[in-house]
């Protein structure tokens, strides 16, 4: 574990120091690039429901902060595992992949978090600031201890997410062709965004299928809010626990049908 | 005319290579427009009607939303600015005996082709399972005139994409520029909310703009929100708009060619 922790901290050092290689344009692409998607998601929330007061039980001001939320914890993600997850296709398309099976350390780790994207650092701050200035708006109330809640169920929420990730990215190993299916993925993530309630109407099995990126924003908005039931809670961390196992095993399954392209 | 049913006929084959890719696209232009059509059922189940749209018209207009996105808005300004000027295929573009503009608008028609296919395929479980009334003008000439509207549109999408690839000849990363496009896109052209619900001052905003035009006119015409005249207006408006953008391209294509330069044998 410490050595993983080191390892960690070395990439993430690596990451800095290629951001700040060309600093002054990182900074202005990081602050056009995630702060344009961080206000579109906020303020597209608060057109939506520009002329109600209130949609499925979720007042409007809670409503655009689960977008606040969204760009939090997509921040993070981002930050984390962003750039990984967009390089896997050609890794395993360009025969690449050979390089991360052979190093010493388990191989979902280090293909998961071998680089870091610092840029979407951006998207956290802003969402967080953001968040508050929606709090004081709508005069949200908020307890202190829903924000630690709320910081145990971003963390949560964003395992979950990288489960869910994971698990999609693994089929690259059958299909590296499909190096759009990230697209797909954050397509599916922004889901979350909306209230669980909204995806009631599907037919079940498509219920059952958007319940995971729905809960991931609307759990930790919850617990924050002072709103989340233990059931709530309880669900957020099965799913996650039963996704991550899902995903670990699905990749030492898929990985005994890797045939590399190289060599 | 055979020699470019043929450049066609290639083309689609090189789009149906990759038909599970291309399946993926279209999912992604398609989970957005579907959940907002669920999120305003929610909305609109207790206001019975929300200027002007009702419950049954907001999801004919979410419904034909899917549809135009996959038929009307064409993505060639990735394969312009990306692959043909900054990795220099355009060398190769160059050489060949038909027009550029003419060569990409015949490429990029069978993409459009098969989203659009799936694009009606996916519609019938949508309309099946969410029990959604598709409300269609019933009257002849507005139909007739939304169908000229929406080939405007498709034009005007491939005009205002391409103009933006060429962009790519001047700037050295474009993807700023193409991801505050989908912003605007979003905001404006009618997919996020259709335009009358929208503040006054975007509104006034959009119509200074070639968003509109592209999704949001051609499918209030089918669903029969304006009338004949309101949609003659629109139709000008429409070949004003593909006038200057053609203007545009001209003096882009001519301009950048002067900057562009290509490394081969």
């Amino acid at each position: 574990m410490k050595r993983y922790l080191k390892l960690y901290l070395a990439i993430l050092k690596i990451s800095l120091d290629r951001f700040m290689a060309y600093r002054l344009d990182a900074f202005i692409n990081a602050v056009f690039s995630s702060g344009i998607w961080t206000f579109f998601n906020v303020f597209s929330m608060y057109l939506v429901t520009l002329r109600v007061d209130s949609v499925f039980g979720w007042k409007t001001g809670e409503l655009i902060l689960i977008s606040c939320i969204y760009n939090i914890v997509i921040g993070v993600f981002s930050l984390l595992f962003g750039r990984g997850f967009s390089e896997f296709s050609e890794l395993i398309d360009k025969g690449k992949f050979d390089l991360f099976l052979l190093r010493p350390i388990d191989s979902q780790f280090y293909v998961s978090l071998h680089t870091a994207y610092i840029n979407s650092l951006i998207r956290t701050i802003l969402g967080t600031i953001l968040a508050i200035i929606v709090i004081n708006a709508y005069h949200i109330p908020i307890a202190p201890l829903g924000i630690l809640f709320f910081i145990l169920g971003c963390i949560l929420a964003i395992l979950l997410l990288y489960s869910l990730l994971f698990f999609i990215n693994t089929f690259v190993i059958w299909a590296p062709r499909i190096d759009n299916v990230n697209e797909l993925f954050y397509t599916l993530r922004s889901l979350g965004r909306y209230p669980r309630e909204t995806f009631r109407q599907l037919h079940e099995i498509l219920f059952v299928f958007a319940s995971p990126f729905v809960i991931i924003m609307s759990a930790p908005t919850k617990l924050l809010l002072g709103k989340a039931t233990t059931y709530d809670v309880l669900e957020l961390v099965v799913i996650t626990a039963v996704a991550f196992t899902c995903a670990r095993l699905f990749w030492k399954f898929a990985l005994r049908h890797y045939t590399s392209a190289s060599s | 005319m055979s020699r470019f049913l043929r450049i066609f006929s290639l083309y689609s084959q090189h789009v149906f290579q990759y038909r599970a890719r291309n399946f993926i696209w279209f999912l992604i232009s398609f989970i957005n427009p579907l959940v907002l059509l669920l999120f305003w059922q929610g909305i609109l189940s207790k206001n019975s009607v929300l200027n002007g749209w009702t419950i049954e018209s907001i999801r004919t207009y979410y419904l034909f939303l899917i549809a135009g996105q996959a038929l009307l808005i064409h993505h060639v300004e990735l394969t312009v600015g990306f692959l043909d000027i900054k990795q220099g295929e355009l060398v190769r573009e160059l050489l060949k005996p038909t027009s550029y503009m003419r060569t990409r608008f015949i490429a990029e028609t069978p993409w459009r082709l098969l989203q659009g296919f799936y694009a009606f395929v996916s519609m019938i479980p949508i309309v099946y399972f969410l029990d959604v009334s598709v409300h269609i003008s019933t009257n002849t000439a507005v139909i007739l005139l939304a169908i000229l509207t929406a080939l405007n549109a498709f034009i005007i999408s491939f005009l205002f994409k391409m103009v933006l690839g060429f962009t790519a000849f001047w700037l050295t990363n474009i993807d700023s520029l193409l991801e505050a496009n989908d912003v605007l896109m979003f905001s404006l052209s009618g997919i996020l909310l259709p335009l009358n619900l929208l503040p006054s001052w975007m509104q006034t905003l959009a119509q200074f703009t070639p968003y509109p035009y592209m999704l949001y006119y051609p499918i209030s015409a089918f669903i029969g929100i304006y009338n004949t005249t309101e949609l003659i207006q629109i139709i000008f408006a429409q070949f004003g708009i593909m006038a200057v953008l053609l203007l545009i391209y001209k003096l882009m294509w001519h301009q950048g060619l002067k900057k562009f330069s290509g490394v081969g044998q």
